[in-house]
């Protein structure tokens, strides 16, 4: 299955184009602004900043989802290709520090969701727009999860 | 210049540790993520999406830009100092820089002329066409800047 990826027509395009791999994770890095850098804001919203209303701020989660989009399709094209030629998918897939981003994101994408629908369920009703106490967890684990999966995701390129 | 950056007991130290060059490039990417997030949020509220936030939230988040950017000055200047031959002469670094300059200049633009307006935007006004422009002007220059600095290392 791995060495049918690595001979795929769109791994080898990755590999042989100078420029495709660093374009790549440069959309990459942009896919990531957009999930993390809004889902920041929000989350830090709940946890206290600034007094601004949470009903408009949820429409902000189509720009968390398309980040999210943006950078499953780049890194789904980067896990096709690795770093080094020589090592193609089974590079990441083979990878322990890979396998736990992919772990933290997975959990932060779940924590991501159940925020979605609870501010869209009562979000608006908060008294003073104040959050309950189990949402403001929700949205300091939120913040770790997510950070922790930019770090994990920048140390694979040092760790194996 | 660049030889005595490079000897200097900073750019010395960063290269003693092994783990400076990544922790540095992970602050990177959480300032860029601070930065990018609250200026997504306020440049698209301008341009007319999410109608409902008012302009006062600008306040509320004025701060992560500058906290974000703040440790991208600071570790992009440690990233100088411990490899100076390699991003001196760095073509996407230049390019980068540049952007930077034009994105101050917009800045500059946005805080000495429009702020009074955006800060009074009520939550469902429709921004001037002065602040759509800024606004645009902002995310087109803020995702080519992280274009530009992703390149660097090809």
């Amino acid at each position: 299955m791995l060495a049918w990826l690595e001979s795929s027509a769109l791994s080898i395009w990755m590999r042989d184009s100078l420029w495709a791999y660093p374009i790549m994770l440069t959309i990459h890095a942009i896919g990531m602004a957009l999930l993390v850098g809004t889902l920041t804001v929000i989350a830090l919203r709940i946890l206290g900043l600034g007094r601004f209303s949470m009903a408009p701020l949820q429409q902000y989660f189509l720009v968390v989802r398309m980040g999210f989009g943006v950078s499953l399709v780049s890194g789904s094209i980067l896990f096709l290709t690795a770093p080094s030629a020589f090592a193609g998918a089974a590079h990441f897939f083979f990878s322990p520090s890979f396998r736990v981003k992919m772990l933290v994101v997975f959990l932060g994408v779940i924590i991501a969701w159940i925020l979605r629908s609870r501010l869209a369920r009562d979000g608006t009703d908060w008294p003073n727009g104040e959050a309950p106490q189990g949402i403001k967890v929700l949205a300091g684990l939120s913040l770790v999860l997510w950070f922790g999966a930019i770090m994990v995701g920048r140390l694979t390129a040092y760790l194996p | 210049m660049l030889a005595w950056i490079e000897g200097s007991w900073l750019g010395v130290t960063l290269r003693d540790f092994p783990w400076a060059f990544p922790a540095a490039e992970i602050l990177h990417f959480t300032g860029l993520c601070l930065m990018l997030g609250a200026l997504i949020v306020i440049d698209l509220r301008l341009l007319g999406f999410a109608r409902g936030l008012p302009g006062r939230t600008i306040r509320d988040l004025m701060p992560l830009v500058w906290i974000g950017f703040s440790i991208n000055a600071f570790t992009g200047f440690l990233f100088f100092v411990a490899a100076p031959f390699f991003y001196y002469p760095n073509g996407p670094l230049r390019i980068k820089l540049v952007l930077i300059l034009f994105a101050g200049a917009n800045a500059l633009w946005f805080e000495r002329s429009l702020r009074g307006e955006a800060d009074h935007l009520a939550a469902e006004d429709e921004a001037s066409s002065q602040l759509k422009l800024s606004a645009g002007v902002s995310l087109v220059l803020w995702t080519s800047i992280v274009f530009f600095g992703r390149m660097i290392m090809f």
